[in-house]
């Protein structure tokens, strides 16, 4: 399609191959694990068995919130987070901002976890990053986003890292579109018969051209998310506001006024509750309130995207009266195109601005891209058969990292159902992933990769197919109360498990028999 | 999902599988003796397909266009693998019958 000197196309290919062969595997964990958690909340829903299909704020808040008020210290008032938490109840965090003393801007104060009746179930202390920590019922989503987000790698050095996994990936994308002569001309071959090399291309090219726009999309998205607290923020705040973070949050974000801070009674939540649903038709995803208490109160109310729109709804409600002020933007007073485009941002990158559909489609992309990164590095390696004796340990590497990724989260899944009412799920859920990702090295050392690859599909598989049996005999909802309760999700995943399990095992078999190289990859479904 | 949405994507999703049944290196790659679609025609086809998505773009569904070249994407991706299958190919089954 684009058509370069035979140089610059030679610098495009080394550029493509090194940038996928450094950083392939993190890429691919990044995207595997991206893939799985766009259905995080459903996933939470399915392994905590919650069959709660009403919000929170669809439920009386309000005395609870000023029942919580009465007993927190004033100093935490300045803010209140309201948003979900397990099944549908209400968590709420009297905070204050503060700067540590190493510098580190923080939210801290007292967060209250209230059970269905709407009385305290669990009180912490400390900071937002602390308190919106994994619980024992959310333990397996926050391990799928957390391990999405930072790789578990402490930030900001995590998001960092996914930052630049996700620059690579845009420049992989590009510098594969520019080195692809005949995109348009080969997206619907697939030699089968060819030589190896040509096997692997065709598919790397033919699930590369088909996903290159989610691929410039989901890896310009991720990366703004990465970047945008751990650089783009620190140098915006150092550059027009002398460093200091609050400043630049209260003048980009919040929501300017002349301070009053005579104290006023808060108007009524759950009638802004009803109002911001009545006006945005979707029930808020999080609610935050400025100077609790104060007649400058302020409460903003934040949304899914209305049905046709992919842009976040939020709304902004003068605390102390309860009125409706504005539709407010995610950026700055007015509407902008710097605010629209920051606001589709994560719709753009999760997914979810369609309900389960849009996210299965996005699935289904992250699937391709982990396809791309794979059958990439395969090529990269099947490229340089004449020197595959050294880089076997490479090969070995690609297979337990491809195979072994999907079977030790699994594994942490099943680690999770069988904790879970055990009350140690957020221990024991990274554990089952560390403990199957050491067993799974262990066989790399000891087996080469055309022998791994199939036995780690058939024992992904089969852990796959026990997975609702597991969570039906540690107590989870039957079909029917699920289906009753209004979360058929439920019923869904768990086909969704067999039918992958069974998927797996049939992979697993074919490439056991053929026992070549490069037959563990000759379906996409064989790395799922 | 809109009824606009789902026809917009069957009816490009239809194009799609059309462009690929037909598609000359495809045949030819995979040695079979089925007809080819023409130039002119492919072009057409593929125009057929791109009409609904820039119909939604243009009534302003982002949310619905997005769904659209998504789904295109992984339909045309699903496609071409279906269609790569030894024995799972339309092309091949109807030139084993000549």
């Amino acid at each position: 399609m684009i058509h370069l000197k035979k140089d610059q196309t030679k610098l495009m290919i080394a550029v493509h191959g090194w940038a996928g062969i450094m950083l392939g595997l993190l890429l691919y964990a990044v995207v595997f694990t991206g893939m799985a958690a766009v259905f995080a909340e459903e996933i939470g829903s399915w392994s905590s068995g919650h069959v709660e299909s009403r919000s929170a704020f669809e439920r009386p808040i309000d005395s609870a919130v000023r029942r919580l008020a009465a007993q927190t210290p004033p100093k935490y008032h300045e803010g209140v987070d309201l948003f979900e938490v397990g099944d549908h109840n209400l968590g709420v965090f009297f905070h204050r901002h503060e700067t540590d003393p190493d510098g580190t801007f923080v939210s801290r104060g007292l967060y209250y976890r209230l059970n269905r009746e709407g009385t305290i179930a669990n009180t912490q202390f400390g900071t937002g990053e602390e308190v919106f920590g994994a619980n024992n019922d959310d333990a397996l989503s926050h391990f799928l986003v957390d391990t999405h987000v930072r790789l578990h790698v402490p930030n900001p050095w995590g998001l960092l890292l996914t930052g630049i996994v996700g620059l690579v990936m845009l420049v992989a994308a590009i510098s594969g579109l520019l080195i692809h002569r005949h995109l348009l001309k080969d997206i619907f071959t697939l030699r089968r018969n060819a030589n190896p090399v040509l096997v692997d291309r065709d598919r790397h090219s033919v699930a590369g051209s088909w996903s290159l726009p989610f691929a410039f999309i989901l890896a310009f998205t991720g990366s703004f998310f990465s970047f945008f607290g751990t650089i783009g923020v620190p140098i915006v705040a150092m550059a027009a506001f002398g460093g200091d973070i609050q400043a630049l949050n209260d003048t980009v974000f919040g929501n300017p006024g002349r301070p009053d801070p005579r104290p006023a009674v808060i108007g009524n939540l759950d009638r802004i509750a009803a109002d911001a649903i009545a006006r945005s038709k979707e029930v808020p995803t999080f609610v935050s309130i400025e100077n609790f208490g104060r007649a400058d109160a302020k409460v903003t109310s934040f949304h899914p995207p209305r049905d046709g729109d992919i842009e976040p709804v939020t709304l902004l409600y003068d605390g102390a009266k309860g009125r409706f002020i504005q539709t407010k933007p995610s950026i700055g007073t007015q509407p902008s195109t710097g605010g629209t485009l920051a606001a589709i941002m994560a719709p753009l990158h999760f997914g979810n601005f369609a309900g389960l559909l849009s996210k299965a489609v996005w699935f289904a992309l992250g699937f391709a891209m982990c396809y791309v990164t794979i059958t990439g590095m395969r090529l990269w390696l099947a490229r340089r058969g004449e020197t595959a004796r050294s880089l076997e340990w490479l090969d070995r590497t690609v297979a337990v990292v491809a195979f072994g990724l999907p079977l030790a989260l699994v594994a942490a899944a099943a680690g999770f159902l069988v904790t879970m009412p055990l009350g140690s799920a957020t221990f024991w859920t990274p554990t089952a992933f560390l403990i199957a990702s050491a067993v799974v090295s262990v066989a790399g050392f000891s087996l080469r990769s055309a022998m791994l690859a199939p036995l780690l599909q058939l024992a992904t598989g089969l852990l796959m197919m026990a997975l609702p049996t597991v969570r039906l005999a540690m107590g989870g909802p039957g079909w029917p109360t699920a289906i009753e309760a209004g979360q058929p999700v439920i019923a869904a995943l768990d086909l969704a498990f067999v039918l992958g399990g069974i998927c797996m095992i049939r992979q697993g078999a074919k490439a056991r028999r053929a026992r070549t190289p490069a037959a563990p990859l000759s379906t996409p479904v064989a790395i799922a | 999902m809109s009824v606009e949405t789902c026809l917009a994507t069957g009816l490009s999703v239809a194009c799609i599988m059309g462009l690929a049944l037909g598609d000359p290196k495809r045949l030819r790659a995979a040695g079979l003796k089925a007809q080819p679609t023409t130039a002119r025609k492919r072009i057409a086809v593929t125009l057929v397909a791109l009409l609904p998505g820039m119909a939604l773009a243009l009534s302003g569904d982002a949310s619905a266009f997005l769904l659209w070249l998504g789904a295109c994407a992984t339909a045309g991706w699903f496609t071409t693998i279906w269609l790569g299958n030894p024995g799972q190919s339309i092309g091949q089954r109807r030139n084993r019958r000549r």
